[in-house]
């Protein structure tokens, strides 16, 4: 396996995994880079999708909560229009404001299914998950994923370890009661 | 555009906050043991709240062939769960609403005014009404049409012919788009039409003749009805009322009793059982009295309809409980506080031992299960579909006879033509009762086998149950005009399983024939 995936590296990743990435002996799987390549692809083809995702969202809301509509409508345009910027290529400044952003939805998204949003039609209880908001979540984890990958090596630890330090809060929220 | 590789280090990192928002709502849904958001503390235990019988309406007056009564709908503030107000709109203010009685040829009018906020205090929509009269060949402007409205600050009166045999109907509101809302806020009542048939018959009367409204509901934290349709699937609460009480316990008499069933329940399936094992005697269907009682150890009861059921307690010792059950049907959500419904405490010997048998034969005459198949002139056929994220009958939707102008229909059977309907449902993942408006109709089969025993009575409200197709028989007498068949799932029926027919060419056109008028306080019936 390290031999494959050492070659899989050699051809597709140009630029040097940051330092302690692989272990000397080269035998810690854990450091091994996985054998996706095109990062960026992956970002903007993730982003696209649950941009797209949020567009058709806001037609089921339209109806009757016209705030989650415009919501949705504002959050399908700019994660869209983000997926046609991550094709450009990007800045790290940009790539950050977009990975806080991602992280803020994913949040938000587990507090209306497990607290609830204290407005619109599901003001007085979480909403139930649903296929159309996980295919979102996934889409949004996918491209926070592959947009750290985007970052210089000091800032893609950075944003690793602030991601890790949400999640882990959200998992001690859950323990201590607070969510769920 | 960058080419460098995901690093199992990136995944790990992300993985926490995945394995969150992924893992922790389903989390929730697994551990809740109801779908209430209010403490289980607030809940009281099952059976230890009375049971209640809904009050009786008293006439505003009456003259030689009719009786007038006037209602107010309004919302109050009422006490579902014990020490706990909850907001309900009622007829006349009370949930369930008042009790109509009327006798076969005496016509009964009743001044439904909308008393209602002008926006709903927290779903904030607009509580338009129209009322049905559900197992009353009305008129068509009488009928509860969906799209002929009464909005807050109008009122419309309603006239109800009661030229039919004897049965248990219920009146709620059917006003478009929004009679999941207003019956689940409380807008239902009975209406016990008789005749000199019933009423020569042996059977319990008074009080032993005892309606039962049954209706599952859910609460947020502070209280308040909650609302949760799945996307329009269908409403399945962990509370159970009978007559707007929980988990009731009622004090019975050593000897038979009457009780007209009525599952009110918006999207609840039930299928009861005796916690003795004994059996039930089902004497009445939607339409009216069978033509022999019918003894069944379960009945399967969807939305809207009704069964009149007979239960002997005489075989039973003072002191012992009796627990109505529900086993569940597929397709609708329990929860461990679905599985019982109320009790039945044996209290005392009994105090009047007249009417208190179930004869052989009920009805000689029942009028539609009198047709045969060879008097069917057409047969026709309907699907209930979901596509789209939108439920139709044959593909037509509410909206699509709105935007016609009301004209379009998908049956135009003569007065007095008889028809067989055939409903199928291809879905496994939902059942269907089918409310065909204006007729009685007899169940020939359900895929080709015969119906169940609780069946064999007159109906007008069919269970289509999963990947089945249900063949009726019904003649179209009584009245002309266009009248709606639809989904009595009311989620299914809001958006947008509902569609029309219409009998003869001639009839009143129930949009325009009796509108609903701004009301004046004071206006004299």
């Amino acid at each position: 396996m390290t031999d494959r995936t050492t070659a899989a590296r050699a051809v597709v990743d140009p630029h040097p995994a940051h330092p302690g990435d692989v272990d000397e002996d080269g035998s810690s799987a854990l450091r091994s880079p996985v054998p996706t390549v095109t990062a960026g692809l992956v970002a903007a083809g993730a982003v696209t999708v649950a941009g797209v995702l949020h567009l058709l969202a806001a037609l089921e809301h339209v109806q009757h909560q016209m705030t989650f509509a415009v919501f949705f409508i504002v959050v399908g345009l700019v994660q869209t229009g983000a997926g046609a910027g991550l094709r450009r290529g990007s800045t790290p400044l940009r790539v950050g404001l977009g990975l806080a952003a991602l992280v803020g939805l994913v949040v938000l998204y587990v507090y209306s299914r497990t607290i609830g949003l204290q407005i619109g039609p599901h003001a007085d209880r979480p909403e139930d998950p649903d296929f159309l908001g996980i295919t979102v979540v996934v889409c949004e984890l996918a491209t926070i994923a592959a947009m750290i990958t985007l970052l210089p090596d000091r800032l893609r630890s950075v944003a690793g370890n602030a991601v890790l330090v949400v999640g882990i809060g959200v998992w001690v929220l859950w323990a201590t009661g607070v969510v769920g | 555009m960058s080419t460098r590789a995901v690093s199992r280090r990136d995944l790990l990192k992300v993985s926490a906050l995945g394995a969150a928002a992924l893992a922790l709502p389903f989390e929730r849904v697994v551990r809740a043991k109801g779908i209430s958001r209010i403490a289980e503390s607030k809940l009281p235990k099952p059976f230890t709240v009375p049971f209640v019988v809904p009050p009786v309406a008293k006439p505003i007056r009456s003259d030689a062939t009719t009786d007038y009564y006037q209602m107010s709908m309004r919302q109050v503030q009422a006490e579902i769960l014990p020490g706990v107000g909850t907001d309900l709109f009622g007829y006349d203010g009370q949930v369930p609403g008042p009790t109509i009685m009327a006798s076969q040829g005496r016509q009964v009018v009743v001044r439904h005014v909308n008393g209602l906020p002008a926006k709903h205090p927290r779903w904030s929509y607009t509580p338009w009404t129209s009322v049905h009269l559900h197992g009353s060949a009305s008129l068509p402007q009488y009928d509860g049409y969906a799209s002929d409205i009464t909005q807050p600050g109008q009122y419309k009166d309603y006239v109800y012919p009661n030229m039919q045999p004897a049965r248990t109907l219920w009146y709620h509101d059917h006003g478009a788009a929004h009679t999941a809302e207003n019956a689940y806020m409380g807008l239902a009542a009975m209406y016990q039409l008789t005749d000199a048939q019933e009423r020569g018959l042996p059977i319990p009367t008074g009080r032993y003749d005892v309606p039962l409204i049954l209706s599952d509901k859910m609460f947020t934290a502070d209280g308040q009805l909650m609302y949760e349709d799945k996307s329009h699937s269908g409403l399945w609460g962990d509370v159970i009322t009978m007559n707007g009480k929980p988990w009731p316990r009622m004090p019975v008499e050593r000897r038979k009793y009457r009780f007209r069933i009525l599952n009110a329940s918006l999207s609840r399936g039930f299928r009861y059982k005796l916690s003795t094992g004994e059996p039930m005697t089902v004497i009445a269907t939607d339409g009216g009295l069978m033509g022999a009682p019918q003894q069944v150890s379960e009945i399967r009861h969807g939305m809207a309809e009704r069964y009149d059921i007979v239960i002997d307690f005489a075989k039973y010792k003072i002191g012992q409980r009796v627990v109505l059950q529900n086993l569940g049907v597929k397709n609708s959500t329990d929860y461990d506080t679905t599985k019982q419904i109320m009790a039945f405490d044996v209290a005392a010997e009994p105090t009047d031992g007249t009417k208190n048998e179930v004869p052989s034969v009920l009805n000689p005459n029942p009028s539609a299960m009198g047709l045969t198949e060879s008097m069917s002139t057409a047969t026709r056929k309907l699907e209930v579909i979901r596509g789209n994220g939108e439920w139709s009958v044959n593909g037509v939707t509410w909206e699509q006879i709105v935007a016609s102008g009301y004209r379009k229909v998908i049956a135009n059977p003569a007065k007095d033509a008889v028809e067989v309907w055939e409903i199928t449902n291809k879905s496994g993942g939902w059942f269907h009762p089918v409310h065909i408006h204006l007729v009685d109709f007899k169940i020939l089969s359900r895929n080709g086998k015969p119906p169940r025993p609780e069946e064999l009575g007159p109906k007008d409200v069919v269970y289509v149950g999963e990947n089945e197709t249900v063949r009726l028989l019904m003649k179209f007498e009584h009245q002309t005009g266009r009248y709606m068949v639809h989904c009595h799932n009311l989620p299914h029926e809001d958006h947008d399983m509902m569609t029309q027919f219409e009998v003869g060419t001639a009839g009143p056109d129930p949009m325009t024939a009796a509108p609903a008028l701004p009301w004046t306080a004071g206006l004299k019936l």
